[in-house]
């Protein structure tokens, strides 16, 4: 005997229908609330382990970001060095090797620091680092693959320079620190706070030692004693060495 | 025994759909339920089914009910004069299925559901042959076999 599935299909069409007719006018919104707020409950047990997983992946994804996002900005900061050197003017760009600073030698004093560059790139002793048109210092110590630049804070620095507006002439010397002295300036010469004072120049046959003209600094002091043969003045320099990322050797 | 197996498969299929895998996996199981047995209670199976799943997934509620009791209907109707154990028609029913419901209610992607519906169904049907013989030649409460 055949059995007919129509009855039941037919109650079940009622059903469905007067739940349809119930929910279209919110009298079954209490139900739909009840099933939905259980069923997140147990969504929240899914998720929670979902989440977890997916919060690892995230953090994984975050640390691989952040490295990117250094590289980047590294990156940046190697162009915008690169570009400013280009743009200077007391040196050509040819005869510059950009060496990154990978030591120094403390947060306050600056008087040395480590770049990356050394013999095997054909650095030596004696060679001028520059910035931009600034002054940095000189390489004193070199190893097949990096080199020891001293600063002009550094007291074993000492060169020529002169004031650029009276061009009174004098000697700069390192007084470590951070602190930089123009001293025997001949008490006859004008020179006045905030003047510029740049290299003279002291290049042999060979190229080495400073070109003229590369900036060291500004005065900012003047000791002027009537009885002494000569007046000095503390310089400082435009760099803020402790920011420096950056610096280019002249190599030839 | 049967029912407390279909409770469980029923269970699982419908946190699987709302929790892990957005696919129609109820419909599917009642597919797959109405092709094995013929049986009342598949209905109100459908029903409760329908209204959990329109809850969870803010349809307008009954609407999936109503698809599901019409689908389980047209398939008892077609079982009636058809062999519908093939894999052909299980296949074939399946899509259809899937089809028809995304389009109604755009569950997911269609191709990707298709594509699983494919696999499921054909699965389903490799079950069915190797070990639904035992049910299918079960007398069940319409009378028929």
């Amino acid at each position: 005997m055949k059995h007919s599935f129509l009855p039941a299909f037919l109650v079940s069409l009622g059903i469905v229908l007067l739940i349809i007719f119930l929910g279209w006018f919110g009298f079954l919104k209490g139900l739909q609330d009840t099933i939905a707020v259980s069923f997140f409950s147990l969504d929240n047990v899914f998720s929670s382990k979902q989440s977890s997983s997916e919060l690892d992946t995230l953090k994984k994804e975050i640390v691989v970001l952040q490295t990117q996002l250094a590289k980047d900005q590294i990156a940046m900061n190697d162009n915008t060095a690169l570009r400013d050197q280009f743009h200077s003017t007391v040196l050509p760009s040819t005869f510059l090797l950009p060496g990154r600073i990978v030591g120094k030698s403390g947060l306050a004093s600056q008087d040395f620091f480590i770049v990356d560059k050394g013999e095997k790139n054909s650095v030596g002793a004696g060679m001028v680092v520059v910035y931009q048109d600034n002054l940095v210092g000189q390489i004193a110590q070199t190893t097949n693959y990096f080199a020891k630049v001293d600063t002009v804070t550094n007291p074993d620095i000492s060169f020529s320079a002169q004031d650029l507006t009276s061009h009174a002439l004098g000697v700069i010397r390192g007084k470590g620190n951070g602190q930089i002295l123009l001293d025997n300036v001949l008490l006859s010469d004008t020179i006045k706070n905030g003047d510029l004072v740049v290299t003279t120049g002291n290049q042999d046959i060979h190229g080495k030692g400073y070109p003229p003209n590369l900036v060291v600094g500004k005065i900012v002091s003047i000791e002027k004693n009537p009885s002494a043969l000569f007046q000095t003045a503390q310089i400082q320099s435009f760099l803020s060495f402790s920011s420096l990322y950056m610096v280019f050797i002249k190599v030839q | 025994m049967k029912y407390f197996i279909i409770t469980i498969l029923f269970l699982s299929y419908l946190l699987l759909e709302l929790f892990i895998f957005p696919f129609p996996f109820v419909l599917l199981f009642l597919l797959f339920v109405s092709i094995l047995l013929e049986e009342s209670w598949i209905f109100f199976l459908g029903i409760i089914a329908g209204v959990f799943l329109d809850s969870m997934l803010f349809h307008p509620l009954g609407l999936s009910s109503l698809f599901f009791i019409l689908l389980i209907a047209a398939l008892f109707a077609y079982k009636r004069k058809f062999q519908v154990q093939s894999t052909g028609f299980i296949m074939i029913a399946s899509l259809l299925a899937i089809v028809v419901f995304d389009l109604l209610f755009a569950q997911q992607n269609i191709f990707q559901g298709i594509l699983i519906g494919l696999v499921v169904s054909y699965l389903y049907s490799l079950v069915l042959h190797r070990f639904g013989n035992g049910i299918l030649h079960q007398r069940n409460s319409f009378g028929t076999i």
